[in-house]
């Protein structure tokens, strides 16, 4: 029994690791193109992502638009979030707590689309702040599933008991309330990070020439050339995400996180 | 006049029935009056208005004669245990008991003069320093009854703060709460479901159900002499019958399916006759000084030093508990009561 268990667990690890290390070899490759099985080994794949320009840039677009809508969908997630928790009528608790879910639910690609149509043609925004408004609202759902879950662990008893003991209620949120939900601060703000830097479709439909995200950089280069470089690139960013995953699953845990 | 006064307390939520119906209830300095009632009787409910986490929509609630109904919570001087202790996470011990004290803005030496008597008072001297997590369950208890005492609180609220306790060491705590309440002379408001917590604990116990407070008494009332249906049966009355009264002499019968049962109590209302199963005794002889049921034991059920016996009758089926223990199903028996004892119960 255990045997043939473990056998089809690491059948299945190694089916879902498979995608992620083909690159990894392919990145110390020898050869000029992406090729397999790898040729020899080096390093200078690695050396060319920082030559070329594009990819700084794109990293550290990619990397302030996610820091900006993390910390938008927390400042949101946060309000947000208390109102659901203090909500004692279980009918409106459920029908907002799958509200504020649905980008969640709602392939990205749809979303990137209607956002395109919405904040492009309706609002008439062509410059990064069109990417941070599409990036805010597919990450949203996230920070609000950490913060209020935060929320719900810590219970309502606490804030009561200061508020009884002569605190006003914003005085005790920022006494008592906040000092323990700050774990699912870091968290959130990690989770929606990672969220919004892997989000593909949403820069792709968004980006307007001015600051172009990792993603499409990316695409952009292997519509022009074919080398490893994207492979070393890639195993950075696998790099890169895993230490973020890690970051979490310190602070809040995905289980708590996402529920 | 009463320290606290709940007067005619309506709370009805968005529909079906209300809440709270008329409440009244009054408690005086010093004393401990528990709530007893099943869960939905509204006596959280009833908490939480005195706490002023709510609002009554009719009603109003005295506190030293102030009227307190429409006071936001943080305004009133009340101390609350919570069920679940609901103390700081992030603050020590000390941090926990003087919170109210940094609030009131008390200076630093009468701050850390209460403190120190209230930590001493709850035997919580050397844990100043522990987190709440780093505490047992009982310390825990006693860190939140201190902090909610510490502001030396108009009136002490306290939530089934028994239920997180190990059932050994409940008597133990049940005493310390009562010493100190009694020592602080304050008005406290008991919320519980347990039987037994309430008797052994309170000054006088309110049975609450669907609203309204049943009966308010001191606890050895309560428990011999309920008044109303519903009252007995949380009192453990087994034996309840429907009755119809026959004659209005000095000694009263009422009929119960056609039998005749003697009684003393007189209650032209009353609908009911009841009697609890330790107030009778069972026996195979007729014994003259008791009134007599004829029966047969149709089950029995082993409760240590004595039996309880359910003999089927022509009133219907009694329970009696016992200490002969060697009767066994199918034997005749008499169930034996003396009139005195037989309690007449309203709806």
């Amino acid at each position: 029994m255990k045997i043939p268990f473990l056998a089809l667990s690491l059948v299945t690890l190694a089916l879902l690791l498979t995608p992620i290390v083909m690159p990894l070899l392919i990145a110390f490759s020898t050869s000029e193109s992406i090729s397999y099985p790898p040729h020899g080994f080096t390093l200078r794949w690695f050396a060319n992502v920082f030559n070329y320009e594009s990819f700084i840039n794109g990293f550290l677009a990619s990397s302030s638009i996610a820091s900006v809508a993390s910390c938008l969908a927390i400042a949101l997630s946060l309000p947000s979030s208390y109102i659901l928790y203090r909500q004692k009528n279980l009918k409106i608790k459920e029908l907002m707590e799958n509200l504020f879910t649905l980008p969640m639910l709602m392939p990205e690609i749809v979303l990137s689309y209607m956002l395109l149509i919405f904040v492009y043609r309706a609002l008439g925004v062509v410059s990064v702040l069109s990417l941070i408004i599409g990036h805010t609202l597919v990450v949203l759902p996230f920070g609000m599933r950490v913060i209020h879950a935060s929320l719900s662990n810590l219970g309502v008893d606490i804030e009561d008991a200061a508020v009884s003991l002569g605190r006003d209620r914003l005085g005790a949120f920022v006494d008592v309330v906040l000092p323990n939900i700050r774990h699912g601060f870091v968290g959130g703000s990690l989770m929606c990070f990672m969220v919004s830097f892997n989000a593909v479709s949403i820069s792709l439909f968004l980006s307007f020439g001015e600051a172009v995200p990792l993603p499409i950089a990316m695409l952009n280069y292997l519509q022009i050339r074919y080398d490893p470089t994207i492979a070393a690139l890639s195993a950075m960013m696998v790099a890169f995400t895993v230490a973020l995953s890690l970051g979490v699953e310190k602070t809040v845990g995905f289980v708590s996180g996402v529920k | 006049m009463k320290h606290l006064q709940l007067t005619d307390i309506w709370v009805q939520y968005s529909k079906g029935e209300p809440v709270l119906q008329g409440l009244e209830l009054e408690v005086d300095r010093g004393e401990l009056v528990a709530l007893l009632g099943p869960s939905g009787c509204g006596k959280t409910t009833t908490l939480r208005l005195i706490a002023g986490f709510m609002t009554p929509q009719k009603g109003k609630i005295l506190i030293g004669g102030k009227d307190f109904t429409r006071a936001p919570a943080h305004k009133r001087n009340i101390g609350i245990v919570f069920q679940s202790y609901a103390l700081f996470p992030h603050m020590t011990v000390w941090l926990n008991i003087t919170y109210g004290l940094r609030i009131r803005n008390v200076g630093k030496e009468e701050k850390s003069r209460r403190g120190r008597k209230i930590t001493e008072m709850l035997g919580l001297e050397g844990l100043e320093n522990r987190y709440p997590s780093q505490l047992s369950g009982g310390q825990q208890q006693r860190v939140a009854l201190a902090r909610a005492l510490a502001i030396q609180p108009d009136i002490l609220l306290m939530d089934e703060p028994l239920s997180n306790i190990d059932p050994k060491f409940r008597e133990r705590v049940r005493a310390e709460i009562r010493k100190v309440q009694k020592e602080l002379d304050i008005a406290t408001v008991y919320v519980t479901h347990d039987q037994e917590d309430a008797l052994g604990i309170a000054d006088r116990v309110a049975v609450m159900n669907r609203g309204r407070i049943e009966q308010i008494s001191a606890p050895v009332e309560i428990y011999e002499k309920p008044k109303t249906r519903f009252v007995a049966d949380f009192m453990g009355f087994e034996n309840i019958f429907p009755i119809r009264p026959v004659s209005n002499s000095e000694r009263l019968t009422v009929t119960v399916d056609g039998a005749e049962l003697k009684v003393e109590a007189r209650d032209p209302e009353a609908k009911y006759v009841a009697f609890h199963p330790a107030k009778l005794t069972i026996s195979t002889e007729p014994e003259p000084e008791y009134e007599r049921i004829e029966g047969k034991i149709v089950d029995w059920s082993y409760k240590g030093d004595r039996v309880k016996y359910f003999l089927k009758t022509a009133i219907g089926e009694v329970a009696v508990l016992s200490s002969i223990k060697n009767l066994a199903v199918g034997n005749e028996a008499y169930v034996c009561y003396r009139p005195q004892d037989v309690l007449l119960l309203r709806e």
